[in-house]
């Protein structure tokens, strides 16, 4: 859902976006009923339930109690307004958007080179990019255990390199919360930004080259502008996986790399307060939104302005 | 993850929860229908942790139960917290007759008056249990078994034999410590540990935070169950474990490794399950036949040999082996839970603020 709705954003959405005669254009067609079944269970499996939580979050907090009461207050969001939460927001979005910047630089890097592969290769390559997603995550965080941990491969090069003299402490930081994540998530970012690659008529760099543009050119001033809504998609994607995610920075973590989800599943199960639980999940899911709204708007400008840059044809 | 007893890991396991899902499925297929066989003796529900201890707690107890009094005895597995979350929800019509619960579930248990209370009376072997297994839940509950919380260690990776709990403040274990993180098994009490040694109480927990705050340099990363104190200790990634059962510890001593686990000489934690007969439950007199044959002396012997766990029964006469592993409960320092559990969620802010985030 994320992906169709990220890649129609930039330009493309413009015509569309004119409000309720193309909406009743649509509602003309019957086809469009066939979305009636998707938007049901979206409605019943993801909406109802997150709004039943921000109501919760609207509750007098009550250990144990997860039933609605009529009684609205702002006490768990009051809880928040302290230096301590707004902290730990910063460090989930910071970790979050390391991890989005590096999947998206290497996501480019992996597909450009899957897009220059002949197709009889590409079909094993994208399993080999897919592979994280094949692993459990507990056996992915043990396998950098054996590499990241203190008697690990990283450490026994360094060590035997005489480089270092003690062991660096790689495992459970923050650091190896942001490899894990990048380790599971590139395989979003590759996807995506392959789909947009695959879009682009060869002949338009071949053409631009041609012209005198040298490889960086061609690839700033054509291909990047073209993947543009390829990268918007794995950017949501990566985002908001990574703001979400839970066991990557449990497992890989350690003292002081806890971040809102963290929180969010200490206050269901072992303090059973699920109306703060709820306000963080509320913030949670407000900061992702705001900030995902923010890049892709962004995004959508700097689209529009390289297809009305003066030179382009009008689209 | 308040469930996890011993060795469990804390993070939520699809496969236990299918288990779950299979033994209540069982459960209700057995209410409903009442086999032939089954409707002589009648059947219960009880709870039981996954793994090597249903495996032992099924041998030692429920198999030789069921043989003698045809009481089918329905176990399910999951955690402790959901079941206390169904004894909540369901306290009409329980779902679950006879719960075994570990701390600090079951002093949760006893707040919300869940259990029945249990008497010499109707239990004639609770006479022979040591009454502190009574008086831990106020006589709604009584113990089966209990197991040490003390500190294991890499011999080969300290620089000195650790002998007391101050030890984890040692300026030389730097970077190589463990702790449980908040919620997970040993968590409580290692804020209540560190409140006494310097010099707090269950009612004044805050010397806790300071001497906790000031371990934090030397932990490495909180663990979160069993599984994650086995792959530190194995792999070195951390020395010393500050507050485990000796099951994970002992685990790796079998296999080989250079591990100790000891009682520190101001006295180890405790941990502890209990059976709570659920108020309402309709099966009250087999659960009371149940518990009275759990902690007959045979049994219990059986049972805490199996589980490598000190027995409450005070006639049982454990195996070598099993004395070696569980201290009696002299070297072992016991607290007043009921005035910690309401203090939980104070201690939870308290501890992500000051130590672990």
């Amino acid at each position: 859902m994320t992906v169709a709705a990220a890649g129609s954003l930039p330009g493309e959405a413009v015509p569309v976006a004119k409000g309720r005669p193309a909406l009743a254009a649509a509602l003309r067609h019957p086809a469009a009923l066939l979305l009636l079944p998707a938007c049901v269970a979206v409605a019943a499996g993801l909406l109802l339930p997150i709004l039943y939580l921000l109501a919760l979050s609207l509750n007098p907090p009550v250990t144990g109690e997860v039933a609605l009461a009529g009684e609205l207050t702002l006490r768990n969001y009051a809880r928040l307004l302290d230096w301590f939460y707004f902290s730990v927001l910063l460090r989930t979005l910071w970790v979050s958007a390391v991890t989005t910047a590096i999947s998206t630089v290497l996501g480019v890097a992996v597909a450009h080179s899957l897009w220059r592969t002949p197709p009889h290769r590409r079909g094993l390559l994208v399993v080999v990019v897919l592979a994280p997603l094949l692993v459990s995550i507990v056996a992915r965080t043990f396998g950098w255990m054996l590499l990241l941990g203190d008697q690990g491969l990283v450490n026994a090069v360094l060590l035997r390199l005489g480089l270092v003299e003690a062991p660096l402490h790689l495992m459970f930081t923050q650091g190896a919360v942001i490899v894990g994540l990048v380790h599971v998530f590139l395989p979003f970012m590759v996807l995506s930004v392959l789909a947009a690659y695959d879009r682009i008529d060869p002949a338009i760099p071949e053409a631009a080259g041609t012209l005198g543009a040298g490889p960086f050119t061609v690839f700033r001033e054509t291909i990047l502008p073209l993947l543009n809504p390829g990268i918007a998609a794995g950017v949501t994607i990566v985002f908001s996986l990574a703001m979400s995610s839970y066991v990557t920075p449990a497992l890989m973590g350690g003292s002081g790399a806890g971040v809102l989800t963290t929180l969010i599943y200490q206050q269901l199960v072992v303090t059973y307060d699920w109306h703060f639980a709820a306000a963080l999940v509320a913030v949670l899911l407000a900061s992702t939104l705001l900030l995902l709204g923010a890049v892709l708007y962004h995004n959508a400008r700097r689209t529009r302005a390289w297809m009305t840059r003066p030179g382009s044809a009008p689209r | 993850m308040t469930g996890s007893r011993l060795a469990t890991p804390a993070l939520p396991s699809p496969r236990l929860a299918r288990r779950t899902l299979l033994a209540g499925g069982g459960a209700a297929l057995t209410i409903g229908l009442a086999a032939p066989a089954t409707a002589q003796g009648g059947s219960l529900v009880s709870t039981v942790f996954g793994g090597v201890y249903e495996r032992e707690y099924r041998k030692a107890i429920v198999e030789p139960f069921e043989r003698e009094t045809g009481i089918r005895t329905q176990l399910k597995l999951g955690s402790s917290a959901e079941w206390l979350t169904s004894s909540l929800v369901n306290r009409r019509n329980p779902e679950i007759d006879l719960l075994l619960l570990p701390y600090p579930d079951n002093i949760r248990a006893v707040l919300e008056n869940v259990g029945l209370p249990l008497s010499a009376a109707e239990i004639p072997n609770i006479a022979e249990v040591a009454p502190v297994w009574l008086e831990q839940w106020r006589g709604q509950a009584v113990g089966l078994d209990y197991v040490s919380y003390g500190i294991a260690y890499r011999e080969d990776l300290v620089p000195k034999p650790i002998t007391s709990w101050k030890d984890l403040w040692d300026p030389a274990l730097r970077g190589k410590v463990t702790l449980p993180n908040i919620g997970v098994f040993g968590s409580w009490e290692m804020i209540v540990l560190a409140a006494r040694l310097h010099g707090g109480s269950e009612e004044n927990l805050a010397p806790a935070f300071p001497a906790l705050k000031a371990l934090r340099g030397s932990v490495r990363q909180f663990f979160r169950g069993g599984t994650d104190i086995t792959n530190m200790l194995s792999s070195g990634e951390a020395a010393v474990v500050g507050m485990t059962t000796h099951i994970p510890p002992y685990a790796l001593i079998d296999a080989g490794k250079p591990v100790r686990y000891v009682i520190p000489e101001e006295g180890g934690m405790v941990g502890a399950v209990s059976y709570h007969i659920a108020r309402n439950s309709r099966n009250a007199e087999l659960c009371k036949r149940f518990i009275n044959f759990a902690l007959s002396r045979p049994v219990q012997e059986a049972v805490c040999n199996g589980l490598v766990a000190g027995p409450t029964n005070t006639k049982a006469v454990i195996a070598e082996r099993t004395r070696e592993r569980v201290p009696t409960l002299d070297r072992l320092q016991l607290f007043d839970w009921f005035k910690v559990v309401p203090q939980m969620p104070a201690l939870t802010e308290r501890w992500n603020r000051e130590v672990a985030f």
